[in-house]
C-alpha cells in the first residue's frame, strides 16, 4: 500500500542504506572518498548502481513525501499518481543513460556526450521536481478552498 | 550550408564593400626593352566577379627602375569588357612614376601621366565605352600631361633616380568603379609594352648605415616586435625607463613590399586629454621589390616625455590619379603608461590579400626598431633571474579541442563542436588533406564543451585557470600560450601554416592560411623571449598535441634552428605517440564518434564522422604505427584487428590469419587489400577503406617521429599515461547472423550470415589510448620518465566504480587536480612531485612480485586471477596485468598476489613451450621451463600458482586430446627446464653365430616402439652400446650380449627398455662322416641305404673354423632316430655288424666321435633321421635309409 508513511518510510530507509554504506566504507574500513578500497567485483558494481545511482531520485521523492506528510491526503495522493510514474520513468531513463559505456571514439567525444546526459537527467530531475510542486501547490490550495 | 543565392549575395556585399573601401584596383606589368605582352588569361568558368587585384593570377608587377630613354607609347591588349552591366565606366592606362617631389603628410607620392591621343577619349588614355572585342590599343605618349597640368610634346624622358611602370584602372559608369572581369566566356587580359626604353641594372644598393646607440626592438621578420619585450620597449617611450630619458633618433623597419611603393614611419607624440601634440617623421623610402630593412633617421632628435603617449605608425603608400591618394598605415602601438590606451597591434596582416599592391606575398608584416642615443645595446641584457626561473609553458591540446569555425554572416560560426551533422560536413577535406572549405579558422582551445547551455563539462577549463595562476597570481612563469591548431589537418600544416589576424582568427588552411611565422613558431618564440629562464619553454602537450610537438622538436633539429635549445621540458600527456586501435574504429566504423552516442546521435551520426576521418590526416597519423608492433618502449600490445572463424571473416583470415599481427598486414586490412570494397555510408557495420596516400603520409610522420632520437636528451621528457579505463584494444571481427524472413510474431525462418564487428577492450589506457602508446618512448633514455595516472582509482568513489558517463578520461585527464600538480612540479622543478594516483610504474605493481608467461606454441594464453577475472588477448580485466603478442610468441605478465591460473587451449596440432618467469621488479628470481609438450586443437593446460611461486606451484596438467582426463602431468622444475615424457624404445640386442675359432662379430641391436610411422634414421641419433663376454678363444657355447643407450638420442623417444641378446659360438659342421652319405655337405651323392638290422657306424668331427678338429667338452649325445617315409631303394653301403654302441654318447677315438647304431628291430623300408646334439648347443641331423 503506498501510503505516506511507508513512502516516508521507504525513502527514508533508502537513504538510511546507502548512507550507511558509505559510513561504513569511510569510516569502518577507512575507504577514501575518491580511490579504490574493497574489490568487490560485480557485486560493487550491483551496490553501486542499487544505492547510488538512484539516489537523486530518492532524495527527492524523500522530500516531496516528507513534504506532503502533514498535508491533506488528497494532496499525497495527487502527487502520487504523478510519482507512480514518473519515478520508475525517472529511474529507468537514469540507467539508460548513465549505465552504457561508451567504447572507442577520439577526441572529445565522450565529455560531450557526457555533458548531454548530463543535461538530459538535470532537465529530467528539474521537470519532476516542477511539476510535482505545481501537482502539490495545485491540489494544496484546492483541497484547502473545499 | 552555403548556397548559390547566399553566395551571390556574399559577392555583391563585397564589391559594395570594395567599391567603397577601395576606390582603386590596378593591375600592371612592364616590359622594359622588348614590346612583350604579360597575359592572365581567364578561364572559362574561372573568371571571378571582382578582381581583387593581381596577386590572385600572376604578379607580374614589375616596374623599371634606372631606366634612361624616352616612353613614347605603350600597347594593351584586352578581351575583358564585354561583361555585362559591370564595366561601363571603361578602363585608363597610366604611366606611374615613383617617386615625386610631392608629398602628402610628408610623404612622397608617385604621380600619374596619361597619353592624349585624343583617339579614345578627352584624356587620350580612356577606352570609352569599351570595346566589345578583343582588341589591341597603343597609346601615344609623345603626346602626354599628368594631373598636376605638366604637358609632355615628344614623349615622357626618363629619370634614371625613379621608377616607371603602367596601370590599369576599370572603372564603372560612376568613374568609381572597382569591378573588373567578366562573367563567362573564356579570354585573356595582357599587358603593356613601353616601347624606346632602355633599363639598366640596378646598382648595388649602398649598405644601411648602422645606426648608433642603443635599438630597441628586434628586427625579425617573425612579428617580433609584436612579443611583448619588443612593445613593452615602445610602450616605454614615455614612461621614463626607456633609454634613460635619451633621445629617439631613428627607426628602422622590416617589410616586404613591391617596388614602386612608399614606406615611411612616424612616432606621434600624445598628450592626455589632447590629442596628437607631434609627429616626428622619418624619410620615406622609395621600397625594393621584397623584404628589407629601411633604416630612418628623425630629422630632429626628441626626447620621450614620461607624461605622454606615443605610438609608433608604419606608412605604405600607393597613389591614384587626381588629387586623392591612399595610404596604407598600420601598426600602432601605443604606450599603457600614463593613462593613454593600452598597447595594441592594429597592423592589418590581411593587408597582402586586401589591397595585394602593396605587400608581396608570403611578406605580410613588418616590425619596427627604434634608436636612441643612448648606451649601446649591450646595456640591454636582460638582468640575471633570481627568483621563479621557471621556463614559460606552451600547451598543445589534442584534437577536437580547439574550436574550428567559419565566416558568418552576423557573427562566427562554430562548427566545432558541432551542434547539427552540417557543421562537421563544412569541415571535410579534400582526398589530398586539405581543407574543402577555404576560410575555416580557429580562435580558441575548448575550456569546457559549450554546445548546450548546461551540463556543460570542463574539458582543459582546469588547466587553462592554472596556467592563468601560475603566470600572474603564483608568478612562477612569466608567460604561457594555450595554442589552438586546426586539428583536421596533417601535422605539416599545423606546424607550417597558422596566420592569425587582427581579429584572433586563426587560419591553418586556405589562402589565408600563409605566413612566414607559422602561429605556433611565432608563439614559441614569443614565449622564449619572454621566458625567465634562458628563453627556455616547456612544452605541455596533451593527446595529438604530443605529434605536434614531436613534429615541431624534429622541424627544429631538421633546419638547425636554434630554438631547438630553447626548449626545457616536453611533457605528454596521454599522447597516442605510435597510434591507437580506437583509431582503427573510428575510421573504419565511426565507432565512438556519435554524439551524444552511436544509438542516439542526435547531434552528429557515426557515418558523418567517418566519412570526414576518411580524408583527414588527422584520423591516419593516429592509427597504430610499426612502431606499435615493435617498438622499443612498447611493453603492452595486443593485436588491433581479430577475425573469429566464419563465412564472412574468411577473406580476412586467408589474408591476415586470424589477427593482425604487424603494420603491413594493420597497412593491408586498412585498404582492403583483402578484396572488399567500400561499404555504404550507412553500412557501419563493415569495415570502409581508407586512402593509400593519407596512409603513405601517416607512415611518413611516423618513421619520423618514432624514432626516439627525435628527442634530444638535453630536452627532459615526461610521459604521463592514464590507466584503468577500458579502452578499445582491438577489434574482432565475426559472422553474425542477420534474420531476413520472420513470422509476423516474430519467429525468425530464415537467417544471413552479415559481418559484424565487436570491440574489445583492455584497462591499460584512458579509455582512447593505450597506455603503452602514450609511454612508447624507449626506456633506456635517461631523459625520459614515465607517469602513470591510475584512472581507476581517480574514478572510484568510496571503491565503488564510476560509471562510464562520470569516469574522467582521456579527453578531460587535465582535470584532475593531482595531474596538474604534477605538471606544475614539473614546470617547477620540484624534486618531489605529488603523487596522488600518480605512480612511476604500472599501478598496483610497485613492490610487487609478478608471474610472467610466455607461450611458444599453437595455443592461445590466458590467466585467470582468484576472482575469475581474466587476462587474454581479447580480455583485460585484471588490474596490472599485461597481455603482448609477438608473432607466434604470447606473453602475459600479471601480479603474482593474483594468485593466477594460466590456462592454454589448443588451435593447431604441434607442440608447445612455456616459460614462467617469477620477477621483482626487473630481477628474475625463478623461473620454470616446460619444453617439446605435444599439443593438438583439443588440448588444454593448466597450472596454478596458489601462492604466487613457481615453488609451490600446482604440476601442470596436460589433457592432450581434451576428453577431461590428463594425459600429461609435469612437475615445475625451479630454474630448470621439464621436458614431456618420451614414449619408450626398446633397444633389443641382435643376436648372433660365430664359428669357434672365429673373430668375436660386432654387436649390435635393433630399436622398436617408434609411432605415427616414424622411423629410426628420421627420429633418432647415435648407436646403441652392445657388448657381450664372448672372446675369439672362448669355447662353444651361448654368450649373453647387452646394450646400453650408448650414443642414442631423440627429441621424441626415450630409450629406456634393453632386451639382451646371445651370442652363439658352435663347431665347425662339415657333416657326418663315412659311410654315411651326408648330401647337405657331400656333393653328388646319394642318400646312404644301409642294411636293415645291421649296424650303421655314425661318425662325426668337431672342427674349430680353420678346420682343425677338437675335442669337445663334452661328448656329443645320440638322439633316437625319426622314423620317416617308406622308401624303396636298394642297399648302398656295406654291411657292418659291429656291435651297438651301448648308451647314448658317442665314443671319442682320438680322430673323431662315433657311435654304432644298432639298427636290430627297425623297420626296413624306410628312411630314418638320425641326430647328434652337440655341446655348442646345435643338433646335426643326416637321413639314410634301412632296407
Amino acid at each position: 500500500m503506498i501510503t505516506k508513511k511507508n513512502v516516508f518510510l521507504a525513502t527514508s530507509g533508502y537513504l538510511a542504506t546507502s548512507i550507511g554504506i558509505i559510513v561504513f566504507l569511510k569510516y569502518i574500513l577507512g575507504c577514501p572518498w575518491r580511490g579504490e578500497c574493497v574489490d568487490l567485483g560485480w557485486s560493487g558494481d550491483l551496490i553501486f548502481a542499487l544505492f547510488f545511482l538512484p539516489m537523486p531520485i530518492f532524495l527527492i521523492t524523500f522530500v516531496f513525501s516528507l513534504l506532503t506528510y502533514n498535508l491533506h491526503d488528497a494532496v499525497f495522493i495527487a502527487w502520487r499518481k504523478f510519482a507512480l510514474w514518473a519515478v520508475p520513468v525517472l529511474m529507468i531513463l537514469t540507467y539508460i543513460l548513465t549505465i552504457p559505456p561508451r567504447t572507442g571514439g577520439l577526441g572529445i567525444g565522450s565529455v560531450i556526450a557526457a555533458s548531454f546526459t548530463l543535461a538530459t537527467l538535470f532537465l529530467l530531475f528539474a521537470s519532476f521536481v516542477i511539476i510535482s510542486l505545481v501537482i502539490i501547490v495545485w491540489k494544496y490550495f484546492s483541497t484547502r478552498s473545499k | 550550408m552555403i548556397t548559390s543565392g547566399s553566395r551571390m549575395g556574399v559577392l555583391f556585399a563585397a564589391a559594395v564593400f570594395a567599391t567603397l573601401v577601395f576606390p582603386h584596383f590596378s593591375y600592371a606589368a612592364i616590359i622594359a626593352e622588348q614590346p612583350v605582352y604579360d597575359e592572365v588569361e581567364f578561364k572559362n568558368g574561372n573568371v571571378p566577379l571582382i578582381f581583387t587585384g593581381p596577386s590572385e593570377f600572376t604578379p607580374v608587377r614589375t616596374p623599371i627602375t634606372h631606366a634612361t630613354g624616352t616612353v613614347r607609347s605603350a600597347r594593351m591588349r584586352y578581351d575583358i569588357l564585354s561583361g555585362p552591366g559591370w564595366l561601363t565606366g571603361g578602363v585608363q592606362v597610366y604611366l606611374k612614376e615613383c617617386p615625386t617631389s610631392e608629398t602628402v603628410g610628408g610623404i612622397p607620392v608617385c604621380r600619374y601621366i596619361v597619353a592624349r591621343d585624343g583617339k579614345y577619349g578627352w584624356d587620350g588614355s580612356l577606352l570609352y565605352p569599351p570595346d566589345p572585342e578583343a582588341a589591341e590599343i597603343v597609346f601615344d605618349f609623345t603626346s602626354a600631361s599628368d594631373f598636376a597640368g605638366v604637358e609632355y610634346t615628344d614623349g615622357v624622358p626618363l629619370d634614371p633616380t625613379r621608377s616607371y611602370s603602367l596601370e590599369l584602372v576599370t572603372l564603372n559608369n560612376s568613374y568609381t568603379a572597382v569591378v573588373f572581369g567578366r562573367n563567362a566566356a573564356a579570354g585573356f587580359l595582357s599587358f603593356y609594352a613601353l616601347e624606346d626604353v632602355v633599363a639598366t641594372p640596378a646598382p648595388p644598393s649602398p649598405p644601411l648605415p648602422e645606426p648608433t646607440g642603443r635599438s630597441y626592438g628586434d628586427i625579425g621578420y617573425d612579428f617580433s616586435f609584436e612579443t611583448p619585450g619588443n612593445l613593452a620597449a615602445v610602450q616605454n617611450l614615455g614612461n621614463g625607463s626607456f633609454a634613460e630619458g635619451n633621445k629617439v633618433t631613428g627607426m628602422d623597419i622590416r617589410v616586404g613590399t613591391h617596388a614602386g611603393n612608399m614606406v615611411a614611419a612616424s612616432i606621434r607624440e600624445y598628450q592626455s586629454g589632447v590629442g596628437q601634440i607631434n609627429e616626428y617623421f622619418g624619410r620615406s623610402i622609395y621600397a625594393a621589390e621584397g623584404d628589407h630593412v629601411y633604416h630612418y633617421d628623425l630629422p630632429a632628435a626628441f626626447t620621450p616625455d614620461p607624461s605622454r603617449c606615443y605610438q609608433l605608425l608604419f606608412y605604405q603608400t600607393i597613389t591614384v590619379p587626381g588629387s586623392t591618394y591612399y595610404g596604407h598605415s598600420s601598426d600602432v602601438y601605443q604606450a599603457s603608461s600614463t593613462g593613454c590606451a593600452p598597447g595594441q597591434d592594429s597592423d592589418d596582416r590581411g593587408s597582402s590579400t586586401q589591397n595585394p599592391s602593396l605587400s608581396v606575398p608570403g611578406y605580410i608584416d613588418y616590425s619596427f626598431r627604434i634608436h636612441t642615443d643612448g648606451p649601446p645595446n649591450a646595456t640591454t641584457t636582460p638582468p640575471t633571474c633570481t627568483e621563479n626561473c621557471f621556463s614559460n609553458v606552451l600547451f598543445l591540446p589534442g584534437i577536437e579541442a580547439s574550436r574550428l569555425y567559419r565566416t558568418g554572416l552576423i557573427s562566427d560560426e562554430q562548427l566545432w563542436e558541432p551542434h547539427e551533422n552540417d557543421d562537421v560536413q563544412a569541415l571535410y577535406l579534400n582526398p589530398d588533406g586539405t581543407s574543402k572549405y577555404p576560410f575555416i579558422f580557429t580562435k580558441d582551445v575548448i575550456d569546457e564543451a559549450n554546445i548546450l547551455p548546461i551540463g556543460q563539462t570542463n574539458i582543459y577549463k582546469s588547466f587553462l585557470t592554472d596556467l592563468n595562476t601560475w603566470k600572474n597570481a603564483d608568478h612562477i612563469i612569466a608567460d604561457y600560450s594555450a595554442v589552438p591548431y586546426d586539428w583536421r589537418l596533417s601535422l605539416d600544416d599545423v606546424l607550417n601554416y597558422g596566420q592569425q589576424l587582427s581579429n584572433g582568427r586563426i587560419y591553418y588552411s586556405g589562402d589565408l592560411r600563409a605566413t612566414s611565422t607559422p602561429f605556433i613558431m611565432q608563439e614559441f618564440k614569443r614565449l622564449s623571449e619572454s621566458s625567465r629562464n634562458n628563453g627556455k619553454v616547456t612544452i605541455v602537450a596533451h593527446s595529438n598535441g604530443g605529434l605536434v610537438a614531436k613534429a615541431l622538436i624534429k622541424k627544429l633539429q631538421d633546419t638547425h634552428d636554434p630554438l631547438l635549445e630553447k626548449i626545457d621540458m616536453l611533457v605528454l600527456v596521454d599522447v597516442p605517440q605510435v597510434g591507437t586501435p580506437a583509431a582503427i574504429g573510428a575510421a573504419l566504423h565511426g565507432l565512438g564518434q556519435g554524439l551524444p552516442s552511436d544509438w542516439f546521435p542526435l547531434l552528429l551520426t557515426p557515418a558523418t564522422v567517418r566519412e570526414f576521418a576518411s580524408t583527414s590526416p588527422m584520423a591516419y597519423h593516429l592509427l597504430p604505427s610499426a612502431a606499435y608492433f615493435s617498438g622499443d618502449g612498447i611493453t603492452v600490445r595486443t593485436p588491433p584487428v581479430t577475425f573469429d572463424d566464419g563465412a564472412l571473416t574468411q577473406s580476412f583470415i586467408t589474408k591476415y590469419g586470424h589477427a593482425v599481427g604487424n603494420s603491413t598486414e594493420l597497412h593491408n586490412f586498412l585498404l582492403g587489400a583483402d578484396g572488399r570494397s567500400q561499404p555504404a555510408r550507412s553500412d557501419l557495420k563493415s569495415p570502409s577503406v581508407l586512402s593509400s596516400s593519407l596512409l603513405s603520409y601517416a607512415d611518413g610522420i611516423h618513421v619520423a617521429l618514432d624514432d626516439d632520437s627525435v628527442i634530444p636528451q638535453s630536452i627532459t621528457v615526461h610521459e604521463i599515461a592514464g590507466w584503468g579505463n577500458d579502452t578499445l584494444s582491438s577489434i574482432r571481427y565475426f559472422t553474425g547472423i542477420l534474420c531476413t524472413r520472420s513470422t509476423e510474431r516474430g519467429i525468425c525462418l530464415e537467417y544471413t550470415p552479415v559481418l559484424r564487428y565487436s570491440p574489445e577492450t583492455v584497462i591499460d589506457g584512458d579509455g582512447t589510448v593505450i597506455t603503452a602508446s602514450s609511454l612508447a618512448m624507449s626506456t633506456s633514455s635517461p631523459n625520459v620518465h614515465r607517469w602513470w595516472v591510475n584512472l581507476r582509482s581517480y574514478n572510484s568513489l568510496f571503491g565503488f566504480q564510476l560509471p562510464d558517463l562520470l569516469r574522467t578520461k582521456h579527453a578531460n585527464i587535465l582535470e584532475i587536480p593531482e595531474l596538474r600538480e604534477l605538471v606544475k612540479s614539473f614546470v617547477k622543478q620540484n624534486p618531489s612531485p605529488p603523487m596522488t594516483f600518480m605512480s612511476t610504474s604500472q599501478p598496483f605493481t610497485d613492490n610487487q612480485n609478478r608471474l610472467i608467461f610466455k607461450l611458444y606454441s599453437p595455443l592461445t594464453l590466458s590467466v585467470r586471477d582468484s576472482h575469475g577475472n581474466e587476462i587474454s588477448a581479447s580480455t583485460s580485466t585484471i588490474p596490472g596485468a599485461n597481455f603482448l603478442h609477438f608473432g607466434e610468441v604470447q606473453f602475459i605478465s600479471v601480479p603474482a598476489n593474483t594468485h593466477p591460473t594460466v590456462h592454454l587451449t589448443g588451435y593447431a596440432a604441434g607442440s608447445f613451450t612455456l616459460e614462467v618467469e617469477e620477477t621483482t621488479g626487473d630481477t628474475t628470481i625463478a623461473s620454470t621451463t616446460f619444453a617439446g609438450i605435444p599439443s593438438a586443437t583439443s588440448t588444454v593446460a593448466s597450472m596454478t600458482f596458489a601462492d604466487g611461486t613457481i615453488a609451490n606451484a600446482s604440476p601442470l596438467i596436460v589433457d592432450e586430446n581434451g576428453d577431461g582426463a590428463a594425459e600429461i602431468t609435469l612437475q615445475a622444475a625451479v630454474n630448470g627446464t621439464v621436458l614431456p615424457p618420451k614414449p619408450p624404445l626398446t633397444v633389443t640386442a641382435d643376436s648372433a653365430t660365430t664359428t669357434l675359432g672365429s673373430p668375436i662379430p660386432h654387436p649390435t641391436a635393433t630399436l622398436t616402439g617408434f609411432l605415427g610411422g616414424d622411423i629410426v634414421t628420421t627420429s633418432v641419433n647415435g648407436f646403441a652400446n652392445c657388448i657381450t663376454e664372448a672372446t675369439a678363444g672362448s669355447s662353444v657355447g651361448a654368450y649373453p650380449i647387452t646394450c646400453s643407450t650408448g650414443t642414442l638420442a631423440s627429441d621424441i623417444y626415450d630409450f629406456s627398455t634393453f632386451v639382451a641378446g646371445r651370442l652363439s659360438i658352435i663347431y665347425r659342421w662339415d657333416g657326418f662322416l663315412q659311410p654315411i652319405n651326408d648330401t647337405a655337405h657331400q656333393i653328388g651323392q646319394n642318400l646312404s641305404v644301409f642294411k636293415a638290422g645291421s649296424t650303421v657306424p655314425v661318425k662325426l668331427q668337431l672342427k674349430k673354423a680353420d678346420r682343425t678338429v677338437v675335442q669337445a667338452k663334452i661328448l656329443p649325445l645320440w638322439l633316437p632316430p625319426q622314423k620317416g617315409a617308406a622308401m624303396s631303394a636298394s642297399v648302398d653301403e656295406s654291411v657292418y655288424s659291429d656291435p651297438g654302441t651301448n648308451g647314448s654318447t658317442f665314443k671319442w677315438d682320438g680322430a673323431q666321435y662315433s657311435y654304432n647304431w644298432s639298427t636290430k628291430g627297425l623297420s626296413a623300408g624306410y628312411w630314418y633321421k638320425i641326430f647328434v646334439k652337440l655341446d655348442d648347443g646345435t643338433i646335426q641331423s643326416v637321413v639314410i635309409g634301412l632296407k
